[in-house]
């Protein structure tokens, strides 16, 4: 007996010579909001397809609440989309949009007008349905959109890039809106996106996925501070990479030998001698001048600041280790007179601030 | 994807038949025609007697050499002159922001074109004939109205008539793309304003001329109505006399010659000159 | 100074051959419409010296006339309805469809623009005498169908092609089958380009001289026909009537077009606007 609202085993999809799905496997229980994250061509887009029924897969299974659905047609599936680009039909108004996925599923007049007027309230739209699509605003649309989706009370909703097309101030303003709107409706949501935030600010749990497979999947704090790879830790949030090999000598913090002769402390993870990629997250790293007092810790480089750009909320450092590599470094902006460039500085760290990653 | 889906050849089915009974099949038929040997007071051409080209050769006497000529000039004057003037009304309807000019322009132009050809014709006879400026014109051309010259000059404006509104429309849609800040750079560097769209707007809109030629050309070199009411006998285009062989003698086998003379002009102009532009224009302006 | 003034004439220039554009264009057509309106009896030198419905009741009393009316009606309907409905089943076909020659079967049924309307004329005729179809009608039916194709395929092409994908995956999501979700959003919304394809297939059908000049008969003479017949025997103002009269169903067919289409999508915006 399965409590899973949806499960992928084994699904792998071709177009032609590109493998877009290859072995995708994972599941959702009911009320989770996941999100699939990855670059463009990751195959999220596939995934999403898939399990809404306008890709047949190879092989695998697709099952939604323990039924197996790989035959089923999009109509037989009882799950909501929201689109990219919101696909409102432009000769019904809102209300006719919101309430089209009832007409066939025999709900009668009077119960689909309320199941209307609900779902507008829901989204905050109560008055707009006399209006027709081309008098909204994007994120107007957007929230007709998923009125839409969830007046049918899908099983699962589908959202494809939600945000993408609005612009950063009302991204942030919906991305908490919806969030939640669905986790009042107590929908099992998944979120396909190229967005960190998006996937991040939403979802409490992620799936990043590359070249058709999943790389990891985990809570975004999980994701984040442990990537089990480079694909991984480049593609979420910023880190500082630097290729080198371990020198392990049993459980204590291992060494980590990168070009120009740095020499790093990092924990105990990987084999001896392996080459292998150490990532710093740039605000892990403490910043003093050269010579003032500065904390303990295991990693002190010292380097020249090559760049200091103050990004409102931020400071963006560059500083150029004397060993040549470039470290990225992120300070809060508490007023502090900014960092000349020239000045020279010592980069702290200690090997809890680094993650040891595959190439 | 190697077969056609079912549902689409169901669909696809009326077409192509419509498409094979009704003009490939006739097509052909008359290409077989035309190769015939004429018998006079019969229908059609001898059906046992073997093929002949003698409907082609009498096509190169020189009095069809003459008709040929004329219909060629006579549509390329009629083009050029249509695309001269039409381009300064796309240009206003592309440009203006005055939306009711644009509606009124873009209404009188689509009423135009859908306006029946006989009429088009008719009031032109009545407005350049005897009756109006006939006289007055030939005065100044320096023959009579009767003459065969007036007849060409009349068959030229009446080309023009209908190739005017037709490549104004389309000349708009080029227009329209071409960025209005290019020519203004152009003057803010000194130069006055016909040089600052004669250096920017007409070079760019060379696609949309070539286009807007192409068509108004094979359309005025099929012309029909206009060589037959305004030419007053005088002037024949091609179409008349494939209508000439059929109504007066019945001579099938040579209008069938002359009906695919002018089907090979037509497809050599449009396939022969789209293929020139295609070697001229750089790929990426087109 | 010296360069304001360049500027000034050329802009004079322009603006008076554009107005000499207009005149030729609309001119000649006014002179029709009022000399239809003539009162003397025969064709004397423009304009008018009094005005009178005269040229009108000739036309309405001239039995080739209106008997060439009603045939030009009867025609265009039914060359309407038949390519409207092939037409647009083709654009189906090519646009709802995955297969491979979709390019090279939209050039096929754009064809017969390529080709004169003097050679599909004479083609046809020699065709259909051939295969024993001597009633005029249906022959001037068979012609006017393969004229009028084109405009009825192009546009609803144009029409159908502009619906997104996404709009029918969103209503097959929400529940509807393939069947539901063609009649509730591609066709409503496909249809302004289907109708505007039938008003061209109308408007040109009525027009049509070139093909039906080869395959009329003495019972089936179109309204075109009937006039050119008349302009060649007897060049008089009843013709202008007719005229005037052609040309106000232009105008409604542009209205139609206009309360259905919009003018202004026929052209587009551009990138500039």
């Amino acid at each position: 007996m399965t409590t899973q609202v949806l499960e992928l085993r084994n699904v792998s999809k071709r177009f032609g010579e590109h493998l877009a799905l290859d072995d995708v496997s994972f599941s959702v229980a009911a009320g989770g909001i996941i999100s699939l994250l990855g670059p463009s061509g990751c195959g999220k887009t596939t995934t999403l397809r898939t399990i809404a029924g306008f890709e047949t897969p190879d092989s695998g299974q697709v099952l939604i609440a323990g039924q197996g659905m790989v035959r089923k047609r999009p109509y037989e599936r009882n799950v909501g989309l929201l689109f990219q680009d919101y696909a409102l039909f432009p000769h019904m108004t809102v209300a006719q949009n919101v309430a089209y996925g009832l007409r066939y599923r025999g709900v009668n007049r009077a119960d689909a007008e309320k199941r209307t007027a609900d779902m507008l309230g829901l989204v905050k739209l109560t008055d707009y349905g006399a209006r027709r699509p081309s008098q909204l605003s994007g994120g107007e649309q957007q929230r007709v959109a998923l009125a839409r989706a969830l007046a049918i009370d899908p099983k699962l909703v589908l959202l494809d890039e939600p945000l993408s097309a609005l612009d950063a101030k009302l991204r942030q303003k919906l991305r908490t809106e919806l969030k939640e709107i669905l986790t009042r409706v107590g929908a099992t949501t998944i979120i396909v996106t190229h967005d960190q935030e998006e996937a991040f600010g939403i979802a409490e749990r992620v799936i990043v996925m590359n070249g058709g497979r999943i790389v990891q999947e985990g809570s975004p704090t999980d994701i984040y501070l442990k990537p089990n790879s480079r694909f991984v830790a480049d593609f979420v949030g910023r880190s500082n990479l630097l290729e080198g090999c371990i020198q392990r000598n049993g459980p204590a913090p291992a060494a980590f030998t990168v070009a120009g002769g740095l020499r790093l402390t990092v924990p105990a993870q990987g084999k001896d001698r392996d080459a292998a990629v150490a990532c710093i997250r740039p605000e892990r790293i403490v910043v003093s001048e050269e010579g003032a007092p500065r904390p303990p810790c295991e990693n002190v480089l010292p380097g020249i600041v090559t760049d200091c750009a103050p990004l409102a909320a931020d400071v963006h450092l560059v500083v150029t280790l004397q060993s040549g590599q470039r470290m990225a470094v992120v300070e809060k902006n508490l007023g502090q007179p900014m960092r000349a460039v020239g000045a020279r500085v010592v980069l702290c760290f200690n090997a809890n601030d680094c993650v040891i990653v595959a190439d | 994807m190697p077969l056609i889906p079912a549902r689409a050849v169901v669909l696809l089915a009326p077409g192509l038949i419509v498409l094979a009974i009704l003009l490939f099949l006739p097509l052909a038929n008359i290409a077989v025609e035309s190769i015939r040997p004429y018998v006079p007071g019969k229908i059609g051409g001898a059906r046992d007697a073997p093929f002949t080209l003698e409907n082609y050769a009498a096509l190169l006497h020189p009095v069809y050499l003459g008709y040929l000529g004329t219909m060629i000039w006579c549509a390329f004057a009629a083009t050029l002159l249509a695309l001269v003037t039409a381009y300064p009304i796309a240009y206003v309807i592309a440009r203006t922001r005055t939306h009711f000019i644009r509606i009124a322009l873009v209404g009188l132009l689509a009423g135009l074109l859908f306006l029946s050809a006989l009429v088009r014709v008719y009031s032109l006879e009545l407005s350049f004939g005897t009756v109006g400026l006939g006289r007055t014109i030939a005065r100044l051309m320096g023959v009579t109205p009767n003459s065969r010259s007036y007849a060409e000059f009349l068959v030229t404006i009446g080309l023009a008539h209908h190739a005017i509104p037709l490549s104004a429309l389309l000349m708009t849609a080029t227009i329209q793309n071409i960025n209005p800040r290019l020519a203004e750079a152009a003057q803010a560097l000194g130069a006055p304003l016909w040089r600052a769209h004669l250096s920017t707007t007409i070079p760019l809109s060379t696609p949309g001329l070539l286009s807007a030629f192409l068509v108004c050309y094979t359309i005025n070199l099929s012309a029909f109505v206009v060589p037959m009411v305004l030419g007053r006998g005088k002037v024949h285009f091609l179409s008349n006399l494939v209508y000439d062989r059929y109504g007066e003698l019945a001579n099938f086998p040579s209008g069938s010659a002359i009906a695919i003379e002018l089907l090979l002009v037509t497809l050599v102009v449009t396939y022969g000159f789209g293929w020139m532009v295609r070697r001229l224009v750089p790929g990426d302006a087109r | 100074m010296m360069r304001r003034a360049v500027d000034n004439a050329w802009r004079a220039a322009v603006i008076a051959l554009l107005a000499l554009t207009l005149a030729f264009l609309i001119g000649p057509l006014i002179v029709a419409i009022m000399m239809s309106f003539d009162a003397r009896g025969f064709l004397a030198p423009f304009p008018p010296t009094a005005l009178s419905l005269r040229w009108y009741g000739t036309f309405f009393a001239d039995k080739s006339f209106v008997a060439g009316l009603k045939m030009s009606l009867a025609l265009a309907v039914a060359a309407t309805l038949i390519s409207g409905a092939v037409g647009t089943a083709a654009a189906l076909a090519l646009t709802q469809y995955e297969f491979r020659g979709k390019a090279f079967l939209s050039g096929l049924f754009l064809s017969p623009l390529m080709i004169p309307a003097v050679v599909i004329g004479l083609a046809l005729l020699i065709f259909v005498s051939r295969w024993g179809i001597f009633n005029g009608f249906s022959r001037l039916l068979c012609a006017h169908v393969i004229v009028t194709l084109p405009f009825t395929i192009r546009s609803s092409l144009a029409g159908l092609a502009g619906i997104r994908r996404s709009m029918v995956d969103a209503a097959l999501s929400l529940g509807a089958n393939d069947r539901q979700a063609f009649f509730d959003i591609t066709f409503p919304l496909a249809k302004t380009g289907i109708i505007a394809g039938c008003v061209f297939a109308f408007a040109f059908s009525l027009d049509d001289v070139a093909v039906s000049l080869f395959l009329y008969d003495t019972n089936s003479v179109t309204l075109p026909i009937a006039l050119v017949s008349h302009m060649r025997a007897n060049f008089d103002l009843s013709v202008a009537a007719a005229a005037t009269f052609l040309a106000f169903i232009t105008v409604l067919l542009i209205v139609v077009l206009d309360r259905t289409v919009g003018l202004n999508r026929v052209i587009g915006q551009g990138v500039y606007r």
